[in-house]
């Protein structure tokens, strides 16, 4: 009996030293970390809308939409130029892919940027090629499909050959954060 | 609907073994014979399940309404070692045979990737409780039919005549790949 | 001086993790689709061996023999969330790169296999050399599987071009069944050279 309760204090001793020390280093690396963090957004937003500021809009609903994590308005000069949207998807092949899309107001996809993935290298990983986002740039503000080979129309994106979870996976992320845009954000509504 | 698919997927799509690389360390050491590999993906199944609900209550009551995501996987890893710890005992009194036969591999179930990996993915994934279980029984029988899958393999690989650099683990291996290439073709199945 | 050489050697060949302890299974195949992303696991896995290695030579006439697997999982997983939110924190290039792997490390059964035979009954000093070269080990076997993956499947090493364009990669082996297959192969490569060497 006597073994048993030193046993337990000194495994608790151990957890309780160890908690300490990464309550510690979390303090510590607490604000770095988010630092780092706006950071890499910030990044990937000045891809997709250059030269403009951004600000989250708080306070939205997205319990209808489950891929969005925050949406951000882009302004150039004070005027609203367009919007960007941060998105995690888990429909691709690997862990979840978190990427941004930017609209603009007049009514087109402005890029979009894939921040962190981790799709099979020489496959899925294409999605983060210039090759396969460039097909998004310009595109209209509807439905997006994929298509195996080359895409003949405006909806259409070519899908990474080998690669047709992943392509889906960033093209159905795309849809949702257009139609979030169509349905809650656009003039009018 | 949604469960079935996730609970078929998590068994063949995402074989935890042949396609997420997770408990590989028992996949290649327990597979010699079918009795033990019953045994052992018996013991998993029972572990898996019982760490993802625990650790899906621990992480949604305990850790969360205190902020404390960023001790998730030390909590996950400390259930995980009690479990296996209390399994350790109830087969050690009800079934001595099956404990000899297990042996040293019981204790590594802690280090089975499959059951940490498990939890963190529910936790990922923002799963329900529900939903936790179902990917965690699943999970658990897919890791069961492939171990099962393999010794029935490795009993027969007794009798031919292997050449001698692939004796031992580069046979297994190799048909570790090719085992993996069937189960490839199940991919179309789901999404 | 030829203890620390003694220990290093050890670990990247007499009792090298991957090729003669076949501990370590699950990373060794899932994170090599490339050689830099083997290479990189390696060095974290590095980086908590050398770490609990250290703590639990410290240790080892205080943990209980009773208790001592959980106590040195408590040990390897601070040191895993530690080195997670310190990359994150200061180093987010390599963290991007190697995220997803970091929790990983700690169900890695070399890290706690160490633990358990051999800085539980040896030195610090000796210890933290052992956790060096088992890591090394680790890193130069888990870039070695990464480099044929990528070469054969992808036609690149370490992200460059080198195989001609008229290659056709044979892309199975970035996926699921090559990891087992390259590794079953240079498993036996290995057992190759080794039968060779014990006749000659």
């Amino acid at each position: 009996m006597k073994e048993i309760i030193k046993n337990a204090l000194i495994l608790f001793a151990i957890t309780l030293v160890s908690s300490v020390l990464l309550a510690i280093a979390f303090q510590v690396t607490e604000e770095p970390i988010s630092v780092q963090k706006i950071k890499q957004r910030d990044a990937a937003f000045a891809t997709v809308i250059p030269d403009a500021t951004f600000e989250e809009i708080v306070d939205l609903d997205f319990s209808e939409y489950e891929k969005i994590d925050s949406v951000y308005v882009a302004k150039k000069a004070d005027e609203i130029i367009g919007y960007t949207f941060k998105l995690i998807t888990n429909e691709g092949y690997s862990a979840g892919i978190e990427m941004v899309v930017g609209v603009s107001i007049e009514g087109t996809i402005t890029g979009i940027d894939v921040m962190r993935h981790a799709e099979t290298p020489g496959l899925g990983a294409l999605a983060d090629e210039a090759d396969f986002k460039n097909q998004f740039v310009s595109k209209p503000l509807g439905e997006l499909s994929t298509v195996k080979g080359v895409s003949s129309n405006d909806t259409q994106i070519s899908a990474i050959s080998g690669a047709t979870i992943t392509s889906k996976a960033v093209t159905n992320a795309v849809n949702e954060a257009v139609t979030y845009y169509n349905n809650e954000l656009k003039e009018g509504n | 609907m949604d469960l079935l698919l996730l609970f078929i997927g998590a068994i063949i799509v995402n074989n935890v073994v042949l396609s997420r690389f997770l408990g590989i360390c028992p996949f290649l050491g327990v597979s010699k014979k079918v009795e033990t590999s019953i045994g052992m993906g018996l013991a998993v199944t029972f572990v898996l399940t019982l760490a993802s609900i625990i650790s899906y209550i621990v992480y949604t009551f305990l850790l969360v309404p205190r902020e404390l995501e960023y001790l998730s996987t030390i909590t996950f890893i400390l259930v995980i070692a009690a479990l296996v710890q209390f399994v350790e005992m109830v087969i050690q009194k009800t079934s001595p045979a099956l404990y000899q036969a297990l042996g040293v591999f019981l204790p590594l179930i802690t280090t089975n990737c499959a059951v940490l990996g498990v939890a963190v993915i529910n936790m990922t994934n923002k799963y329900s409780l529900f939903s936790s279980i179902i990917n965690g029984l699943g999970t658990a029988i897919g890791f069961t039919l492939a171990i099962v899958l393999m010794a029935g393999i490795r009993e027969k690989i007794d009798y031919n005549n292997v050449p001698k650099p692939f004796k031992g683990y580069p046979i297994v291996l190799l048909t570790a790949g090719l085992m993996a290439i069937a189960f490839l073709g199940f991919t179309g199945l789901i999404k | 001086m030829s203890g620390v050489m003694n220990r290093l050697k050890n670990g990247l060949v007499t009792e090298n993790p991957v090729f003669v302890q076949v501990l370590g299974m699950c990373p060794t195949l899932a994170v090599t689709t490339s050689a830099v992303n083997g290479i990189g696991m390696g060095l974290a896995t590095t980086a908590v061996l050398i770490g609990s290695n250290i703590v639990i030579s410290m240790l080892k006439n205080i943990i209980p023999s009773k208790v001592r697997i959980p106590a040195y999982i408590v040990v390897i997983a601070t040191f895993v969330t530690l080195i997670d939110m310190l990359l994150q924190a200061y180093i987010p290039s390599l963290y991007d790169a190697l995220g997803l792997f970091i929790p990983l490390i700690v169900v890695n059964c070399v890290v706690l296999g160490r633990a358990e035979a051999y800085a539980s009954k040896n030195s610090i000093f000796n210890s933290l050399f052992d956790g060096l070269g088992m890591g090394l080990g680790f890193a130069f076997s888990l870039g070695c599987i990464g480099l044929v993956r990528e070469v054969f499947g992808a036609g690149k090493a370490f992200g460059f071009q080198v195989m001609p364009n008229f290659f056709e990669p044979i892309t199975i082996l970035v996926l699921a069944p090559g990891a087992f297959i390259v590794l079953g192969l240079l498993f036996a490569l290995f057992n190759y050279i080794n039968s060779k060497k014990a006749k000659a």
